[in-house]
């Protein structure tokens, strides 16, 4: 496409490559071609064929795509409970690739929170709900965790958190004498009990009803609002997936398309309304996936024709082999 | 950035802080009970067997001793000639009370603990060291030969027997010095009540011992004492001192006379100068048998090898006088005891490994089964940022607070009720079981946890990979355990070799189990999964499907099958030694008795004997032999006997070593009369004839035919047995009857016999062949430990069935709504486990049949069987027996179908909708 580059052309370009910073530099959560291959029984899966995803702090997004299309592989590397196969993933600044397990440990008691899909697997079963927010606390072990004022921290920080998911008065209660939304919501009280830096969820409302899974979602956000917390979650529903500003959609073990929300004001009545817009996602190597609908829809197969305009790529069916016709 | 909400109540940090053993064992209090009761029964049983070995020990040590009587347990000190002949004082010192007394007071007090004395029962004195003859016409002659008496002036008569006649003596008067006690010529004595009798003595009785010089001795004897304690080594332990003795004179025609003691005053001994039968101080040691343990056993030997010639030796020397004899055959006592001992304890110790393995192998096993029950909840806490340490501590608090009271109880309860004898063992066993208990749990979550789990349904299929660790693993186990295999049948089968290698020995079953289980666990997979191939094509569901499942749970774990092997290997192991040491018993009585009952020793006045005796109750047939144990072959003594070789040919063939073709015996009236002879005869005369010559003057030419080494009618001496009816008399009178029965009755069979014939049963003979507390008591441990370790693997089944039981009500459930009915469900359940069951049956039948194979050259039954002392009949060697193989590994088969059974069943009556509910991820 273009002409032979020469030696100096080469040589500022290696340069402005060192210079510029590393992908994703600025992000809290970075997966750079991802990759994890599952062999059972001597087959082999590829659930994550290169994903790539930049999450900044604060955000709160969510994950959407078809079952099996790897979300919930993406979730349990996040959340330091399985080793990507290829890649690289950094979150808060530690490399997951190279975690020692006692790095992997310190990692999960105070950088990640997350909660699950099944209700009853995010608790234990024989514990209060207070006692359920107070375990990971306990667990972590800090120093001077057993004596009076800690114990009493540990509570009152319980407590706040319940108090904030409005489950306050759950706090004695099992988890089988609690309903599947208070549940969940002590579960999300139970993530965030190590004052984590991303909250992950996979799939949290899939067992509830919409109105709780509404709830459920309003707890993520004040979560995301109140502590600052980072919060990614996986979901099915569209609602959910409505309301938050950014959804990436997972196709195949790799990101495929964006979809940012903004709020605009119009400029001709002064209403406030939200724009949704759909992006396709581009790699670092330059490769991009079109939605399938856009795609079928031309016919397009196999091959394509681009053309570089000024301020944007066409993108056109294959018309070559009409020619030859 | 973080906001914090307040003004909210305070509550107490305590509910909210989790207290975490209280919580659990509130949560789940039957799983704690049920790991409690486990606990508390093993740790019975492990604190049980110390102080079990420890009282049979010392029972057995305690009967030994009291077998072997105070004669041969008291320890005798006598000084020698020398003593007075070296001494410058006068002699009547050397014999006085005081000489006598100074030196026992510090005797009894030498040994110390080593040697506990019985102080009461010891004695000392000054007696007559020469018998001497009283030619008295009164006394009891039997055979005409004048009795034999010692005198004994031994100190505390007066407090070891209660006088029923007459006085006690009094020592003659000190007739001042110079005047010499040689010159008295008489003396006062007591005699004992028996003595008396038998030896036809009164109070007021003068018994005269001639004198080389002089008058003859009169001892007048002044009053009958009765000997409290009879058997007590105070009256015991010098022979004839508490009853006389009838001795045999030696020379051509033995006669029988009487050997008995008079008991002088205790400050009589310098009277005895005057005797001729050379007197000499004497002190008796008696061991207070209660005081002697068996777990003492190597200090008290080496405190009789002391006493024997060692440092004590030394002591008493100085003590008492240079010149003096020490000796006791209690070293001898102790030494047979210890060969029973270490003959028992190998066999013993085979029990305790074997249900000690799978004990262990149960307490892992429950571990296991926790871990996997709980194997979500520790993956949620691992995956909340509990550390492997801070998980593995939780769950360690959690069974050590119900293992180590549990453990403590039954230590207190085996304490309680078994005994007090060895503390630190019992302690340390029921300790090992609390820490196997209280460990395996932890140990199996920090395995299973070791990588923080994804937390999905699905972790089991990527479980499944076969990890290379634990093939290493196993490898080396297994390699370890053929090792110590090979080592054991290459080391030979020295039957008393180094000690060193007993646990080996002992470990051995186990260790064939290991091997068997590591082997069979991989390689049983295989065939079934060939067969799950053809299956397919079979008609109906359940089949193929039962196979599928069941070539699938190939990955089932090693601990399992280990379990159930070792127990039947250890169950098997223990039949056949049951049933081998009952064989050498009723072998031994056979081989002592030669038939059921023997009547012998039968007069030619006692007509019509062999026709009472055949028709007494419990005789099936009686087979009439004639022997003479004095005749002649060539010019050898050899015991003969005359028999009905078709009658006699059949009793005999009652043991290998005996049975012989009967037409060879038969006499058809040739000159030389075929025999059976014993090998010494056979090597004599080889195949040549010879002359053969009865008391009563029958002669005959005999050669010998046939070679045995053992015959129903003489035992195993050199013999000879020949047709009856060479003989010129025929078998008329017989001399002994050979009875079978079943059983014959003992009263019946005397009566029948008449007075003057013996008659012996070979069931006495069996009795009297458990004489130790020793071998009852290891065969209780044995079967103690059988039917523990029985137990503990039927636990084991059902710890297995039990931990898939969720899954297989899931299943049954799920094929339940696609249509399968009931009994196909049953049939299904059973089918399934069957080839596990089958595997460890046969793999355990296999186990226990190599293990005794290994094992039996090394094993000598017969010290257990047949105390020493007993006939001997030959080596009593292990043999597998087919019952103890069989019955066992019956038992696992039907036990695992009766559970799997029970579950069909009771999953049925509960319905499906538990395993059915969502979000289950099963
Ligand atoms: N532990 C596993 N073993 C084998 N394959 C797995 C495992 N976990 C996920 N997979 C496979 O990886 C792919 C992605 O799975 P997953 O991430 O669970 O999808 P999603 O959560 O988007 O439905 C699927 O094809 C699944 O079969
Ligand atoms: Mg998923």
């Amino acid at each position: 496409m273009t002409s032979d580059p020469t030696l100096a052309d080469l040589t500022e370009r290696v340069a402005a490559r060192r210079d510029r910073p590393a992908y994703g530099h600025d992000a809290l959560i970075t997966c750079d071609r991802l990759v994890r291959v599952f062999t059972a029984d001597g087959v082999e899966v590829q659930a994550l064929q290169g994903l790539d995803l930049l999450v900044r702090e604060g955000e709160l997004m969510a994950l959407v795509g078809a079952s099996g299309s790897g979300k919930s592989t993406l979730m349990n590397i996040l959340a330091g409970l399985d080793t990507p196969t290829a890649g690289a993933a950094r979150v808060a600044g530690r490399d997951l690739l190279t975690m020692s397990a006692r790095d992997r440990l310190a990692y999960r008691r105070e950088v990640v929170g997350f909660v699950w899909q099944q209700t009853s697997r995010n608790l234990l079963p024989y514990l209060t709900s207070a006692q359920n927010v107070a375990l990971p606390m306990q667990l972590s072990g800090r120093p001077g965790g057993r004596s009076r004022s800690a114990r009493r921290a540990r509570a009152e920080r319980a407590l706040e958190l319940l108090e904030m998911l409005e489950v306050a008065d759950c706090r004695d209660r099992r988890p089988d004498e609690m309903s599947g939304g208070q549940q969940q919501r002590v579960a999300i009280a139970v993530a965030l009990a190590g004052d984590p830096a991303v909250l992950l969820a996979d799939e949290p409302t899939g067992e509830l009803d919409s109105h709780t899974g509404e709830q459920i979602f309003a707890a993520f956000r004040t979560a995301n609002e109140r502590l600052g917390t980072t919060v990614v979650i996986v979901t099915h529903d569209q609602a959910v997936a409505n309301e938050v500003s950014r959804t990436v959609a997972i196709r195949d073990g790799r990101t495929s398309t964006e979809v940012l929300r903004r709020s605009e004001v119009d400029a001709a009545t002064g209403d406030e309304k939200v724009v949704a817009r759909e992006y396709a996602m581009l790699d670092r190597a330059g490769r991009l996936q079109l939605p399938a609908e856009y795609t079928t829809a031309l016919g397009m197969r196999d091959r394509v024709a681009l053309e570089l305009e000024p301020d944007h790529i066409a993108v056109r069916p294959d018309d070559s082999g009409r020619e030859d016709r | 950035m973080t906001e914090r909400p307040s003004g909210r109540p305070r509550t107490a940090a305590s509910r909210v802080t989790v207290p975490w053993v209280r919580t659990r064992l509130r949560t789940a209090p039957g799983a704690a009970a049920a790991l409690a009761l486990l606990v508390a029964v093993t740790a019975f049983l492990a604190a049980a067997l110390p102080p079990a070995l420890d009282r049979y020990d010392e029972e057995g040590m305690r009967r030994a001793l009291e077998a072997a009587g105070p004669t041969r347990t008291s320890v005798q000190i006598q000084v020698s000639d020398a003593d007075m002949y070296l001494s410058d004082g006068p002699w009547e010192d050397l014999l006085s009370q005081e000489a006598v007394a100074g030196p026992f007071a510090k005797l009894l007090a030498l040994p110390g603990r080593a040697l506990p004395l019985d102080e009461d029962q010891s004695s000392a004195g000054v007696r007559t060291t020469r018998a001497m003859k009283a030619p008295d016409a009164y006394l009891s002659q039997p055979d005409g030969v004048a009795p034999v008496f010692h005198l004994v002036a031994q100190g505390g008569v007066a407090e070891h027997s209660r006088l029923t006649q007459g006085r006690l003596p009094k020592a003659p008067e000190d007739p001042g010095p110079g005047a010499g006690s040689l010159e008295a010529d008489s003396l006062e004595a007591a005699v004992t009540t028996e003595t008396a009798k038998k030896l036809n003595i009164r109070v007021g009785s003068v018994v005269h011992f001639p004198r080389a010089e002089g008058d003859p001795l009169a001892v007048r004897v002044t009053g009958l004492v009765a000997p409290r304690e009879p058997d007590g080594a105070y009256w015991s332990a010098l022979p004839e001192l508490g009853r006389p003795h009838r001795m045999v004179t030696q020379g051509p025609v033995p006669s029988q006379y009487w050997a008995g003691a008079l008991l002088l005053a205790p400050d009589a001994g310098p009277a005895l100068l005057a005797t001729p039968g050379a007197p000499a101080r004497y002190w008796t040691l008696a061991p207070d048998l209660s005081a002697l343990h068996g777990r003492d056993l190597e200090a008290l030997t080496s405190a009789v090898a002391s006493l024997e010639g060692g440092p004590l030796l030394e002591r008493i020397t100085t003590t008492v006088s240079p010149n003096l004899d020490v000796s006791t055959d209690l070293d001898d006592v102790l030494g047979g005891y210890k060969g029973l001992w270490s003959a028992i304890g190998p066999l013993v110790a085979v029990a305790a490994f074997g249900t000690g393995t799978v004990a262990a192998v149960v307490l892992c096993m429950a571990g296991g089964l926790a871990a996997a029950r709980r194997r979500a909840e520790l993956t949620l806490l691992r995956a909340r940022g509990a550390s492997l340490r801070g998980l593995a501590g939780r769950l360690l608090a959690e069974t050590v607070v119900v293992a180590v009271p549990a453990a403590a109880l039954g230590l207190l309860a085996a304490r309680l009720a078994v005994g007090t004898g060895r503390p630190a063992q019992s302690a340390v066993a029921a300790g090992a079981v609390a820490l196997v208990a209280a460990l395996a749990l932890p140990l199996r979550a920090v395995a299973a946890h070791r990588a923080v789990g994804v937390h999905t349904g699905r972790e089991d299929v990527v479980r499944a990979r076969p990890s290379k660790r634990r093939l290493v693993a196993e490898v080396t186990l297994l390699a370890v355990a053929a090792g110590a295999v090979l080592t054991l049948r290459t080391r030979g089968t020295s039957a008393d070799g180094d000690p060193t290698g007993d646990e080996l020995v002992s470990l051995a079953p186990v260790l064939v189990a290991v091997i068997a289980a590591l082997v069979l666990v991989r390689l049983y997979p295989l065939p079934l999964r060939g067969l799950a191939r053809p299956a397919r094509r079979m008609r109906g569901v359940v089949g193929p499907l039962s196979l599928a499942r069941a070539g699938r749970a190939g990955g089932s774990t090693v601990l399992p099958l280990l379990a159930l092997l070792t127990a039947l290997t250890t169950a098997a192991f223990g039949g056949s030694v049951l049933t081998g040491v009952t064989d050498a018993r009723e072998r031994a009585a056979v081989f002592a008795v030669g038939a059921d009952a023997r009547v012998f020793d039968l007069t030619e006045a006692a007509k019509g004997v062999e026709e009472r005796v055949r028709r007494a109750p419990g005789v099936d047939d009686v087979t009439p032999v004639k022997v003479s144990y004095s005749a002649l072959a060539g010019n050898q003594r050899v015991s003969l006997a005359g028999v009905e070789p078709d009658a006699y040919a059949a009793l005999s063939s009652r043991l290998d070593d005996g049975a012989f073709d009967a037409d060879t015996l038969k006499a058809d009236g040739e000159d030389t009369v075929p025999a059976l002879g014993s090998p010494a005869l056979a090597e004599r005369f080889g195949d040549d004839p010879f002359p053969v010559i009865l008391e009563d003057g029958d002669s005959f030419t005999a050669r010998v035919v046939a070679v045995r080494t053992w015959t129903p009618a003489l035992g195993a001496d050199d013999f000879l047995v020949v047709d009856g009816s060479a003989l010129r008399a025929g078998l008329e009178p017989p001399t002994g009857l050979l009875v079978i029965g079943d059983p014959p009755d003992a009263a019946a069979l005397r009566k029948a016999a008449g007075d003057d014939a013996q008659v012996q049963l070979r069931s006495d003979v069996v009795a009297a062949t458990v004489e130790s507390p020793l071998q009852t008591g290891a065969e209780r441990v044995y079967a103690a430990a059988v039917a523990a370790g029985a137990a503990y693997a039927a636990l084991a089944l059902l710890l297995t069935l039990l931990r898939a039981a969720p899954e297989r009500a899931a299943l049954l459930a799920r094929l339940r709504t696609m249509g399968l009915t009931r009994a196909q469900g049953r049939r299904l359940l059973i089918l399934e486990s069957l080839p596990q069951a089958v595997l460890a049956a046969v793999g355990g039948a296999l186990t226990a049949w190599a293990a005794i194979r290994l094992l039996a050259p090394g094993i000598d039954l017969t010290t257990v069987a047949v105390s020493t002392g007993a006939p001997a009949a030959g080596r009593a060697l292990l043999r597998a027996d087919q019952l103890s193989l069989l019955v066992p590994a019956l038992a696992v088969v039907a036990l695992t179908v009766g559970v799997a059974a029970a579950q069909a069943w009771w999953s049925g009556r509960r319905g499906a909708v538990r395993e059915l509910r969502a979000g289950d991820a099963r």
